[in-house]
């Protein structure tokens, strides 16, 4: 049994090639994908909408910045990685956010997930 | 005078009785008895008696009647002139007696026959003491030859009247007299003896004694104090005081002695002593230096004074009995005295002591004035001296501003004689530019009797140039009248070339500022700005003006305000040159009030006003967003290539996950990658900012290497972002690989057209129509392979549109509808 077992991950990332190895990589993870979706709107939609364990983000969708659905999710409690190719140059900007740097391989997915998962589960975490 | 008739005369008159009676014996008869009536009564009367009976016996009786009465009336006569006589002689013998003079009478051979009672009371004798005596017992023994010339030559009937001399008296004593000699002679005329009248003299002698001594002092005072006055030194002074003492007191020896620096009275000047006994009395002083109202102290005779056995055998040894001590007083102080010595004892009377003080008030003046005038005259030499050796060139002027003395510096420089200056023109000496406004300064200072200065080029002794830099001041007389100049020149050669080499360096330097490409600031130590240069006016956005003198924080940001002092405090105390806040991301405010990030090199340097740091202040915004933008830049750059990376990663998980053989899974893996480095090659050809849609499909057909025009190509420019150009690129990729392997490019006969148009309303958008025919009958496969499936789900994906793909018998067809960015959203 996996720990992502049956987590609904949200998977935003405008790189369709991308986002469709994540979905597999997530899928094998016995994880449910939501989406992946490649545009800010339907994004902030399924983030609104969907019941999720957890998203796995891509910084900026076409030219913008994730921000909005960041700040649903947050309200919301999901926990997040931010998969980026900036390395940590947002990690000042967001502090305590888990970086899922690109590219990326299956376990670090399942890693940045579950560190993700725990921390939300103690308490005072995800600011 | 005695009652009885002198013995000398009666023979005389015995001799003349003649026995008869010629006229010529009455004659004489006569003449006797007329001189008998006058000084002998008694023998006259007794000779007429006796003659009258002898001439009636040789005459007739009538002629002896007549003649007896004749005799008759000539005894009555006689009778009468007797008792006449008799009354004179008691009067004149009363008057002789009552006499105030002393009266006596003496015979031929000085034998003193008559005394009356003043000659008693003057000279002491009685009259019987001396009639019969000589005369000479009155005179000193040494007058005797004088007194017997006399006397013989009163016998010859000279006549001697008021003269003066001494008579001694009986007690030996002298007395002056006054004596009026007058001879007697007998009826005869015979020289009988004489009479003298003695008045005593002694207190008209004294009297005179006293007045031509006085007239000797005075006279003595006088020429003294007019010795005194033409006195020019010191030593004059004493000199004409030693002869004025002396010759004034009547001493024979005397002395000056003044109060020496350390108030010890010292021996200035003396007469007649002996230097050993100058040396074993010189210091003593009877009265201390400030003794007040000194008097003068008379020793009458050293034996019999108080003083110490030791100095009276010193003042005896020198011959000198009796001495006085007079204080010389100048404005009321002791200043010394003046000694006056006797060989013999010497009463002091209160005239001499007063004829001192006379004289000490004197020395004492002309002591002091002369003094002064010393003083003076030596302060004068002095500063003569001063002003003529000064190692400054010190001249003066008449009133015409003609040359009236030069000091040695000034005539060295001028290589003029003091005897030549009278003649000597200055203005000669002036360089031929500067003259003017010299000579102008100079004239005008005569003119306004003010000071002037002035500085210029004068051609010294040498034949050089020289600059002399001049301060003069009028100068008056002590009436107030313009005397001309007196000025001091200083030469200021090497000056005036060190401040010409200090400005042209102060130049240099100002201009190097000036020039320099950075904000140059230059503060003191009390962080005052001094000097600016015109970037610092652009830099900080302040006039030059407003930035000098003001404090250097009025450029520093507010948050750095409070600690600047204080660092640049620690600067100053350790002034080095090198970078200023090196890592503390340095900003300056400028007027504004906008910052600015600046690099600061500071150096110091020491001036005459003190250490001060120049600051070289560098804008480095352009930098700083340069920097920005390179770090942006290889951040986009990471990004960009982790992106590809990602990309990479998942063309290989898609290719290799489906079921191909592994060497056409990897012909397909390296065509996609060779499509995706082509879409690289052209944005980064292109800056990464846009490819135009037909440029994308010729790069695309090129790779896949179909050249033959079997593709046609046509519709509008369009231009894609960079992440949509990616999209179409590796879209067209695979239909083109499709088109190949199973299409319209897999026989000879097939072609492709690929059109595509763009509509802006209601949102801008891209039809693009990709339409195969010719090629061999079309099936759809059977299953989506990575080709269909990124087609259809990623190109849709990334371009937010919609891909349709048809298998029509004539061939595929793939539309594409995508929302196009507005044009201005793509960078152009």
């Amino acid at each position: 049994m996996n720990a992502l077992s049956g987590k609904r991950v949200l998977v935003v990332e405008d790189e369709a090639m991308i986002a469709d190895m994540a979905e597999d990589m997530l899928s094998q993870l016995g994880a449910v994908v939501i989406g992946p979706v490649g545009t800010l709107a339907k994004g902030l939609e399924l983030a609104r909408s969907e019941v999720l364990d957890a998203a796995m983000l891509d910084v900026n969708i076409r030219s913008e910045r994730i921000d909005p659905v960041v700040e649903v999710l947050r309200a919301r409690a999901v926990p997040f990685v931010f998969a980026t190719g900036y390395g940590d140059a947002i990690g000042a900007a967001m502090a305590g956010v888990d970086i899922l740097e690109k590219p990326f391989t299956q376990d670090r997915i399942k890693n940045a997930l579950l560190n993700a998962l725990q921390r939300r589960a103690q308490p005072g975490g995800q600011a | 005078m005695g009652q009885k008739t002198p013995a000398t005369l009666k023979p005389q008159l015995d001799a003349q009785n003649a026995p008869k009676l010629s006229p010529v014996a009455r004659a004489r008869v006569e003449k006797q008895r007329r001189f008998a009536t006058g000084c002998w009564p008694r023998e006259g009367i007794a000779y007429a008696m006796v003659q009258a009976p002898s001439r009636c016996s040789r005459t007739d009786l009538e002629e002896q009647d007549r003649a007896l009465a004749d005799c008759q009336k000539a005894l009555r006569e006689a009778q009468d002139r007797c008792a006449q006589l008799e009354a004179d002689r008691v009067r004149l013998e009363s008057i002789l007696e009552g006499s105030q003079d002393a009266i006596w009478s003496w015979n031929t051979d000085g034998v003193v026959v008559r005394w009356n009672a003043a000659a008693k009371k003057l000279l002491g004798y009685a009259a019987d003491e001396i009639v019969g005596q000589s005369l000479l017992k009155l005179v000193r023994p040494e007058r005797w030859e004088a007194a017997r010339a006399v006397m013989k030559s009163i016998r010859k009937g000279a006549w001697y009247g008021r003269y003066e001399t001494v008579r001694v008296r009986k007690d030996g004593a002298l007395v002056d007299v006054e004596l009026t000699v007058s001879p007697i002679a007998d009826t005869s005329g015979r020289i009988i003896g004489a009479s003298t009248l003695c008045r005593e003299i002694s207190e008209r002698k004294q009297f005179q004694a006293s007045l031509t001594k006085r007239m000797s002092q005075l006279t003595s005072l006088v020429q003294f104090t007019e010795r005194l006055q033409s006195a020019s030194s010191l030593d004059a002074v004493f000199a004409a005081a030693l002869d004025g003492i002396k010759s004034a007191l009547g001493c024979d020896r005397a002395s000056v002695l003044l109060f020496d620096g350390m108030g010890v009275m010292r021996f200035v000047a003396s007469r007649g002593l002996s230097d050993a006994y100058r040396k074993a009395v010189d210091g003593h002083s009877p009265w201390a230096k400030d003794a007040k109202d000194p008097s003068p102290i008379c020793v009458a005779d050293i034996e019999l004074s108080g003083e110490p056995e030791s100095l009276k055998e010193t003042v005896k040894a020198e011959g000198i009995r009796a001495l006085a001590f007079i204080p010389l007083i100048a404005d009321g102080r002791l200043i010394g005295k003046f000694m006056t010595y006797y060989p013999d004892p010497h009463t002091f009377s209160d005239e001499e002591i007063g004829l001192a003080n006379t004289i000490a008030r004197q020395l004492a003046l002309a002591v002091a004035h002369q003094s002064a005038v010393e003083e003076l005259r030596q302060s004068e030499e002095r500063f003569r001296l001063m002003l003529e050796h000064a190692p400054v060139m010190i001249w003066m002027s008449d009133a015409l501003g003609h040359c009236l003395h030069l000091n040695r510096m000034l005539r060295e420089f001028w290589g003029v004689d003091e005897a030549d200056i009278p003649s000597f023109d200055w203005r000669s000496t002036m360089h031929p530019e500067d003259a003017e406004s010299i000579g102008e300064s100079m004239a005008s200072a005569v003119i306004t009797r003010g000071p002037v200065t002035v500085r210029g080029r004068y051609l010294n002794a040498q034949g050089a140039y020289r600059v002399l830099q001049t301060n003069a001041r009028p100068r008056f007389s002590s009436k107030g009248e313009f005397g001309g100049l007196i000025g001091v020149n200083v030469d200021v050669t090497e000056r005036e070339e060190a401040e010409a080499a200090l400005r042209e360096s102060e130049e240099r330097f100002r201009l190097a500022v000036e020039a320099a490409p950075s904000g140059m600031v230059m503060t003191d130590q009390d962080g005052r700005i001094t000097l600016v240069n015109a970037q610092s006016e652009r830099l900080f956005g302040y006039s030059r003006e407003e930035l000098i003198g003001q404090k250097i924080e009025a450029i520093v940001p507010p948050e750095s305000e409070g600690s600047h002092p204080e660092l640049q405090t620690a600067y100053f105390a350790r002034p080095t040159a090198r970078g200023m806040g090196l890592g503390r991301g340095l900003r300056a405010r400028r007027k504004d009030g906008t910052e600015i990030p600046v690099e600061i090199g500071l150096s110091p340097f020491k001036t005459s006003q003190g250490v001060v740091a120049l600051a070289a202040v560098v804008d480095i915004s352009s930098r700083k967003q340069a920097e920005a933008e390179r770090e942006l830049l290889i951040a986009e750059l990471n990004h960009r290539v982790k992106n590809t990376l990602s990309v990479v990663q998942s063309i290989a998980h898609q290719t290799f996950r489906g079921a191909e053989p592994m060497l056409a899974a990897q012909r397909a893996f390296e065509g996609r990658l060779i499509a995706l480095a082509s879409a690289h090659n052209l944005l980064t050809q292109l800056n990464w900012e846009h490819a135009s849609l037909e440029q994308i499909a010729k790069v695309i057909l090129n790779v896949t290497g179909d050249g033959s025009g079997r593709v046609r190509l046509s519709g509008p420019q369009i231009l894609l972002p960079p992440k949509e150009a990616l999209s179409f690129t590796m879209a067209l990729h695979e239909l083109c690989t499709n088109a190949m392997k199973y299409g319209a490019l897999s026989n000879d006969a097939g072609h492709i057209d690929v059109g595509w148009t763009r509509s802006r309303y209601p949102r801008p958008r891209l039809d693009l129509v990709w339409r195969e025919s010719g090629g061999p009958p079309v099936s759809r496969p059977s299953k989506g392979g990575f080709g269909s499936r990124l087609l259809e789900r990623s190109l849709a994906f990334d371009l937010d549109g919609e891909v349709r793909l048809s298998f029509e018998p004539s061939g595929l067809v793939c539309s594409i509808h995508a929302p196009l960015p507005r044009e201005r959203d793509i960078r152009q």
